[in-house]
């Protein structure tokens, strides 16, 4: 029990911490909200005059007056405990709002490219491992390295100049179609999952590859222990074999790469929503940065570090529970 | 000379009238309304479908008439891009975050435009006339127009975008004394200005958006606060206000989504006769680069103004067709007359004349956005000859500064500099040393900084190009003055020189740039070897707006000088505004066609609201 509180504190820590730190140093990036506002005020109406747009900036400014940083912070925090993000400088809307409406897609994106990412890089490196040395290897060990090279960036604006723009094969973005109404049922579904469909196989071609390449070291480090040979001495059926000993000693290093990945996927949806202009946490946030807009950007990042803190925390706590070897000991860390 | 009051006429004739009476509908008005401008105008429009029964509008019939004629629309969807999420944004101008952007083309309705063609001010479709007489300007609006909820348009909504831009401190502002509903139709506003080019200047492009029963709440609040302060409250609540998609533009909005918006044409608008039976459909993508790809696939039917290099130019589908026009602004160097190099005349003149101005605009974007600026003179409109329509014969004996590194070599040695080793040092003998700073997402400007930064090395001096991100130089490095030369806005977007000319003198970047008031400066007007005269740029603009004719004219060329020989600033380039329009389903006036040329507003959307640009049939 002791050893829950303790990770459970230490995770709290965590976040509070990475939060406080991300509010001051946002806070020392040049430039602020209403400067961005006098950019683009600037940039849509070229002929207005300095003093016209110094008019409607301090407008926008007497919304939110001055505060010290520390007095910001103070009533920042109280906010945030209270569970209330601010509202938005830019689109002036509560944080909460906009992310509670954007979380559900990125969820669905993240979890959609986790799932594939991972199905493919085990299934593909253990049959690496298995054949390891045949052409079959060589072939998808070069195409795993191939496509781990590429960033996924890349190829999101490769899918869509080719696959969207050109053959007209996917949609160019958004999230769903206007004419599907969003709900519970097939056809939204499936209209869903083809606007998700390129994001998510930007992510899963350029990740699969490390996650096939891992499989495959550590399922070839497992063929080669005595209790392998001994199991087949035993006579035991080579699916057992294969399934028991091999792949569920091969995979449990993956378990915690996965938890880890949640979080750098969050991080990586920021430019890929931005590309496939799908208005997820990562398109907002990316939205955020531009604007300077404090309270949108440090509510994607509280949901990112959370996302992160959490899953490597779920990891911690659960280990013990696939590899008994790890239940026993409080002072473990799986990170 | 005498341009002040004759190139820019207003005209002044009953429009609608005179088109009601010859027979024509509404919509006549695109070729035919503003025939007192030019009566001997014709608008070459582009070759009609042999069967759609577009006509050309040389005859007068205007080419709104053909979707009253039949066949199905060959589309019946107007496309258009946008960087919003539709369902986020708002509509209320005076709140400049995350306002509609440019989908409010369609939507709302302008003011004023400017007929760059034959510099003509044009009124909104939606009045019915427009007149200066003196220092009152009437304004009668069309009493068939309806807003987009169904309401009449009247002349209360005309006073309250008046008043609202008074009290929110917007540029009209500083021309106007005081405006009067005088009757359902017409309201009248006095102007403290003299310049009826600088009063109808100061609302070209300003969009007209306030509908009284909205914003007559805070035009009341207005009124009623007895302090600064209290009017600062009602400020910050009208920045903050999310006004609904209530417009008098040609198309009403219908839906929003986080991906499109969805509109139909507006039957209380001057130009439904044209547009009837169209739907408007806005997609959202992500910034130019978006717009660029779905204008490669043709899926859009405009593409509003965006830089594009050379090999992305050649990727649009001939379908589109460019319509390039000055916009009367551009790309200056403001540099910082803190420096105690630049704080020298001749030091200036000899960059003027070590800076290639021709090579930056096509370096920064290619000469079909980039219009390299002839003889400096702070006024706009390079494409247009307007300096030279302004300044006369006069304008021969200003100076060009035509690249020529010898006699910018003379300038220096001249005024105490000396070259060693290959290095420019100053009369005390320090190496001259210069930090030019570059907003760095505005590729187009980067890549006029890197130009200019090569030749400035090139020539001997010591310099270094800095790029910040922008809202970095918009908050810190402009107003902190961290910078020996950076680049800003030249020119006031505006026809009348007073704005260019304020844009150099009275603007935030010139105070950034601690541009002084006063310049030595020789005299008289086109004798560069005249006696040395002290000339109060900043006070001769302030001035302009009560002078006109001959008058207003003599002083413009006397700033224009002093702005020439001072170089308070170095205009570089001229930006053209081009946008393109799809000409495969759509009936579009040529690019040189009059219609095509009006601007401000900036995005020349204009034509559409005309009922100039019109569906093609089967």
């Amino acid at each position: 029990m002791h050893w829950l509180i303790n990770r459970l504190g230490r995770a709290i820590l965590t976040i509070v911490g990475t939060v406080s730190l991300s509010f001051v140093m946002i806070r020392l990036i040049p430039g602020g909200p209403l400067d961005y506002l006098r950019g683009q005020i600037r940039n849509q109406n070229p002929g207005m005059s300095s003093d016209a747009i110094d008019a409607l900036v301090e407008a926008q400014a007497a919304i939110n007056p001055d505060q010290s940083i520390v007095e910001q912070y103070v009533s920042y925090m109280s906010s945030v405990f209270q569970g209330d993000l601010g509202t938005s400088t830019w689109y002036g809307d509560p944080v909460n709002q906009i992310l509670i409406e954007a979380l559900p897609w990125t969820l669905f994106v993240m979890a959609l490219s986790l799932l594939f990412t991972f199905a493919i890089g085990i299934g593909l490196g253990a049959v690496m491992a298995y054949k390891e040395g045949s052409r079959f290897d060589y072939t998808f060990s070069s195409v795993s390295i191939f496509f781990n090279s590429i960033p996924y960036y890349v190829l999101g604006v490769l899918f869509l100049f080719v696959l969207s723009y050109q053959m007209d094969l996917f949609p160019t973005g958004g999230r769903s179609s206007d004419a599907v109404p969003v709900g519970f049922s097939v056809a939204f579904l499936l209209d869903a999952l083809y606007h998700a469909a390129l994001p998510v196989l930007s992510f899963v071609l350029t990740r699969f590859g490390f996650q096939a390449l891992a499989m495959r070291g550590n399922s070839i480090n497992v063929l080669g222990e005595n209790y392998l040979r001994a199991a087949k001495i035993r006579g035991l059926p080579g699916r057992r074999i294969a399934f028991q000993y091999v792949g569920r000693n091969a995979v449990l290093p993956l378990y915690t790469t996965l938890m880890i990945s949640i979080g750098t996927m969050f991080g990586g949806a920021v430019i890929l929503e931005e590309i496939f202009a799908y208005p997820g946490i990562g398109y907002y946030m990316f939205q955020a940065i531009d604007a300077r807009d404090y309270p949108l950007m440090m509510g994607a990042f509280i949901i990112i570090t959370t996302a992160i803190v959490a899953a490597i925390l779920f990891a911690d706590l659960t280990y013990g529970l696939i590899d008994p070897r790890a239940s026993g000991g409080e002072t473990r860390e799986t990170y | 000379m005498p341009r002040d009051n004759k190139r820019h006429e207003f005209p002044e004739i009953e429009r609608r009238e005179l088109l009601r009476n010859l027979g024509f509908g509404a919509t006549a008005v695109v070729t035919a309304g503003l025939a007192g401008c030019g009566s001997g105008d014709t608008t070459e429009s582009q070759p009609a479908d042999d069967e759609g029964g577009g006509t050309g509008t040389t005859d007068g019939e205007s080419q709104g008439t053909t979707a009253q004629q039949g066949g199905t629309f060959l589309d019946d969807t107007w496309n258009v891009p946008t960087d919003r999420v539709p369902e986020n944004v708002h509509w209320n101008d005076y709140n400049a975050t995350n306002v509609a952007g440019a989908t409010r083309n369609w939507v709302q309705e302008y003011m004023i435009g400017y007929r760059q063609a034959d510099a003509t001010y044009v009124p909104s479709p939606v009045f019915e006339d427009l007149t200066v007489d003196g220092t009152t300007m009437t304004i009668t609006v069309d009493d068939s127009v309806t807003w987009h909820d169904g309401d009449p348009l009247t002349a209360e909504d005309v006073t309250t975008q008046v008043k609202m831009d008074i009290y929110m401190q917007q540029p009209p502002a500083d021309v106007i004394e005081s405006v009067e509903t005088v009757s359902d139709t017409e309201t009248e506003i006095t102007l403290s200005t003299q310049n009826r080019e600088i009063a109808l200047g100061a609302y070209a492009g300003r969009r007209f958006h306030t509908k009284a029963d909205v914003f007559g709440e805070f035009v009341q609040r207005f009124e009623e606060a007895g302090s600064d302060s209290a009017r600062d409250d009602v400020r910050a609540d009208v920045a903050e206000f999310e006004d609904e998609a209530t417009g008098l533009g040609p198309f009403r909005i219908t839906e929003a989504t986080t991906r499109h918006f969805y509109g139909e044409a507006h039957d209380g608008h001057p130009a439904y006769d044209a547009i009837e039976g169209l739907s408007l459909e806005v997609t959202q993508t992500t910034g130019n680069q978006g717009i660029l790809q779905m204008g490669i696939t043709g899926n859009i039917d405009y593409i509003g103004p965006v830089v594009l290099s050379e090999s992305a130019l050649e990727q649009l589908p001939e379908q589109y067709q460019i319509n390039p026009i000055g916009n009367l602004n551009g790309h200056g160097l403001f540099w910082n007359h803190e420096n105690k190099h630049i704080q020298r005349p001749a030091f200036r003149k000899a960059i003027a004349y070590v800076a290639d101005r021709r090579r930056i605009a096509q370096n920064a974007a290619s000469l079909n956005f980039k219009a390299p600026v002839g003889k400096p003179t702070g006024i706009p409109g390079i494409n247009q000859d307007v300096p030279q329509s302004w300044l006369g014969d006069n304008y021969e004996a200003f100076t060009a500064y035509e690249t020529n590194t010898d006699m910018a070599t003379q300038v220096l040695e001249n005024a105490g500099y000396s070259k060693s080793g290959g290095t420019w040092q100053g009369p005390d003998g320090e190496t001259v040393s210069l930090e030019l700073v570059y907003p760095g997402g505005w590729t187009d400007w980067v890549n006029a900084g890197q130009t200019l930064n090569s030749q400035l090395q090139n020539f001997g001096f010591e310099t270094e190009l800095r790029t910040v991100d922008a809202p970095t130089w918009n908050g810190q490095t402009r107003p902190n003055g961290e910078f020996d030369i950076t680049p800003q806005w030249w020119g006031g977007a505006r026809p009348h020189p007073f704005f260019g000319f304020r844009a150099l003198t009275q603007s935030s970047q010139a105070g950034d740039a601690s541009v002084p008031d006063s310049f030595e400066v020789p005299m008289p007007v086109g004798d560069p070897e005249g006696s040395m005269e002290e000339i109060n740029i900043t006070e001769r603009t302030k001035e302009l707006p009560q002078l006109s004719g001959e008058e207003a004219t003599q002083t413009v060329v006397e700033i224009a000088w002093a702005v020439n020989q001072a170089l308070p600033v170095l205009p570089i380039m001229e930006k053209i505004g081009a946008v393109w329009y799809a000409t495969n389903d759509w009936n579009v006036p040529s690019a040189d066609d009059d219609w095509m040329t009006v601007n401000p507003p900036t995005h020349l959307a204009w034509p559409f609201h005309e009922g100039q640009i019109t569906p093609q049939r089967e």
